[in-house]
């Protein structure tokens, strides 16, 4: 630098625009995606009442920043990440505010996890109406993102589902919608990203179950024809569809899958759904075959978990039926009774389902 | 993502890339040659410096493309009030951080028995204190982040309090040891602190100060800071000769010190 003139004696000179008060430090945190591949740094505030998003929203103003609503980060994109901007982390508002067992209508905040919903409500022989790959979204990223679970085609998405909520809009005014209140903001705010303002309470219609467990069905198709074949004989009928598909599969074999149908018992089926129901037997064990930790099996795993031997267990898996040489596509139908398989098992863990069929012989198949 | 084994090796090997910067006192010298290579790099600037003619010059010859590279912020790094708001609209606008370069500097001439302390108040404030009130931002942003660069131009004068420039010798000493406490503060977070000790560059600071001993020009300079700043070193002389030859300054006992004009 050249040598210039000396200062004159040190004044304070705000610039325009820029805030008086920076926002604090200890508010800055790194904020990443839920596949962890993308992080920034963002201002989080982890507010508990509708007052503290207010309290936010009028930071972001203040301040002239911008703000991403936030429940659990479960998206797969960067949709809850904002660089340098103010995070609203909502996960702390997850009250449970209204619970009728009668009509299955509950009401929470939006930081509630469709996991705290299930287990407040199971034993009264209600589930969440659509469970996504993961339990642990928020209803209110679930409703911002109009998330779909595994049996998209039955039920639609899980805005299909709401039966009111309300918005609290960048304004600070709360507004109820539904499908006749402020309908145009309650169809355009399911699946706004969180665009239009933020969920603070949100009224869902629950699915009425009579058993805690699932029957399920797993067979394999042969090729992409065969996949779409079963896939649409079976729309009307199943509740649950998912295929597993093998993407080494090539040419004619092009579209090769292990499918799952899962299916709720119907009334009477399930002799002790009073137990079957209960939170504790939804848990799987934390241990596997009762000696070794669940949390050390990916020690075990990742050595396998490399192109070749994930080939092998795919291709084992999607071809082993046919092989047998049945005419037909060999498949049976389960229903685990000893809390070998349930609702949110199904749901989450979908890959352990495989392995135990094969160890289990096929039980009787129920018409 | 499936890397091969070379690819694997070149991550760990390779230098960091930067994509966001602050080059404070960015207006002339290395500063400024720090930014056209950083820019030349694909990285985005901020430049902060007092003359903003001299801001607008460097912006309009860096901001060619598209989408603006260089972002300019007109500020006297003596007036201290201002940096933790300006710091965090930097960030705001550069959309995170991932180095701060302090390049801020002024050596007035002294006469040998000059003690003017106005100069020497200039020399503290641009030197020392603008620095400390520039990385403590970055410092506590960078712990809460654990992430980050900091890089600090120093230089070899403070090494040993010399003849010729008593208070820009202590300025200097002082931003070393700075430096090195907060590299001891944050290095446990990941955060990397670079103290840069040139000797004489051909920049505006030295022009007119007659022959210098191993005078470099600012663009190899610049080039070796990026470098050994991209490496995450801790102590750098540029060039590296100077290292072996200040170890023998170091050592010269006082009493033959106190004969020398050097």
């Amino acid at each position: 630098m050249a040598i210039e003139p000396l200062n004159t004696p040190i004044q304070p000179k705000p610039t325009e625009r820029m805030p008086l008060v920076p926002l604090p430090y200890d508010r800055l945190e790194r904020v990443s995606a839920w596949g962890m591949n993308t992080s920034v740094c963002s201002y989080v505030y982890r507010p508990t009442t509708i007052e503290g998003v207010r309290e936010v929203f009028e930071t972001a103003r203040t301040q002239g920043r911008k703000v991403a609503l936030r429940g659990s980060g479960c998206s797969y994109g960067d949709a809850s990440l904002l660089a340098e901007n103010i995070s609203l982390d909502l996960t702390r508002m997850n009250r449970i505010l209204a619970w009728s067992p009668e009509t299955g209508v509950i009401t929470v905040e939006p930081g509630a996890t469709i996991r705290d919903i299930w287990r407040y409500v199971i034993e009264d022989g209600w589930w969440s109406p659509v469970v996504s790959g993961t339990m642990m979204v928020s209803l209110g990223g679930a409703l911002g993102m109009n998330i779909h679970g595994k049996n998209n085609f039955r039920v639609g998405p899980i805005g299909d589902h709401v039966v009111e909520f309300d918005l609290l809009t960048p304004k600070g005014e709360i507004l109820r919608c539904s499908r006749t209140e402020n309908t145009e903001l309650f169809y355009t705010a399911i699946g706004g990203f969180g665009m239009l303002g933020c969920f603070v309470r949100i009224t869902l219609q629950l699915k009425k179950i009579y058993s805690g467990h699932l029957s399920v069905h797993a067979f394999a198709t042969a090729d992409l024809r065969g996949l779409f074949q079963e896939f649409e004989a079976r729309m009307g009928v199943a509740d649950y569809l998912v295929a597993w598909v093998d993407c080494f599969a090539k040419g004619k074999a092009l579209g090769r899958s292990l499918v799952h149908q899962a299916d709720y018992l119907p009334k009477g089926v399930d002799p002790v759904p009073a137990q079957t129901l209960r939170v504790q037997h939804q848990d799987l064990p934390e241990t596997l075959f009762g000696v070794i930790p669940k949390s050390l099996m990916w020690r075990f795993l990742k050595p396998l978990s490399i192109r070749r031997s994930i080939r092998k267990v795919v291709r084992l898996a999607t071809t082993k039926p046919i092989d047998r040489r049945t005419r037909h596509l060999r498949s049976y139908w389960i229903t685990y009774r000893t809390g070998s398989l349930s609702i949110s098992r199904e749901v989450s863990f979908s890959t352990r389902v495989l392995c135990r069929q094969k160890r289990r012989k096929p039980v009787s198949q129920p018409n | 993502m499936h890397l091969t084994f070379g690819e694997q090796i070149g991550c760990l090997i390779m230098p960091t890339v930067w994509k966001t910067a602050i080059v404070v006192g960015a207006s002339s010298g290395i500063g400024e040659e720090i930014t056209r290579q950083l820019v030349a790099q694909g990285c985005t600037v901020a430049i902060v410096a007092r003359r903003l003619q001299e801001l607008e010059r460097i912006a309009q010859s860096l901001n060619t493309g598209q989408s603006a590279k260089v972002l300019l912020y007109p500020h006297d790094v003596c007036v201290y009030d201002e940096v933790p708001a300006l710091f965090q609209k930097i960030t705001h606008e550069l959309g995170g951080l991932d180095v701060i370069i302090y390049a801020a500097g002024v050596m007035p001439s002294v006469q040998p028995s000059e003690y003017a302390f106005a100069k020497d108040r200039q020399m503290i404030e641009v030197n020392l204190l603008g620095a400390v009130a520039w990385f403590n931002e970055a410092a506590q942003r960078f712990e809460r982040t654990k992430a980050g660069t900091i890089v600090g131009i120093s230089s070899v004068a403070g090494e040993r309090g010399r003849y010729p420039q008593p208070v820009y010798c202590t300025s200097k000493a002082a931003l070393n040891a700075y430096l090195e406490a907060l590299r001891n503060r944050l290095g446990r977070f990941g955060v990397k602190v670079v103290t840069i000790k040139p000797g004489p560059v051909a920049t505006p600071m030295t022009e007119g100060l007659g022959k210098l001993p191993l005078l470099i020009p600012v663009d190899r300079a610049a080039r070796e800071i990026i470098q050994s700043a991209q490496r995450g070193k801790a102590n750098v002389f540029i060039p590296g000769i100077w290292r072996w030859i200040f170890l023998i300054i170091r050592n010269i006992p006082s009493f033959v010190f106190q004969k020398l004009k050097f």
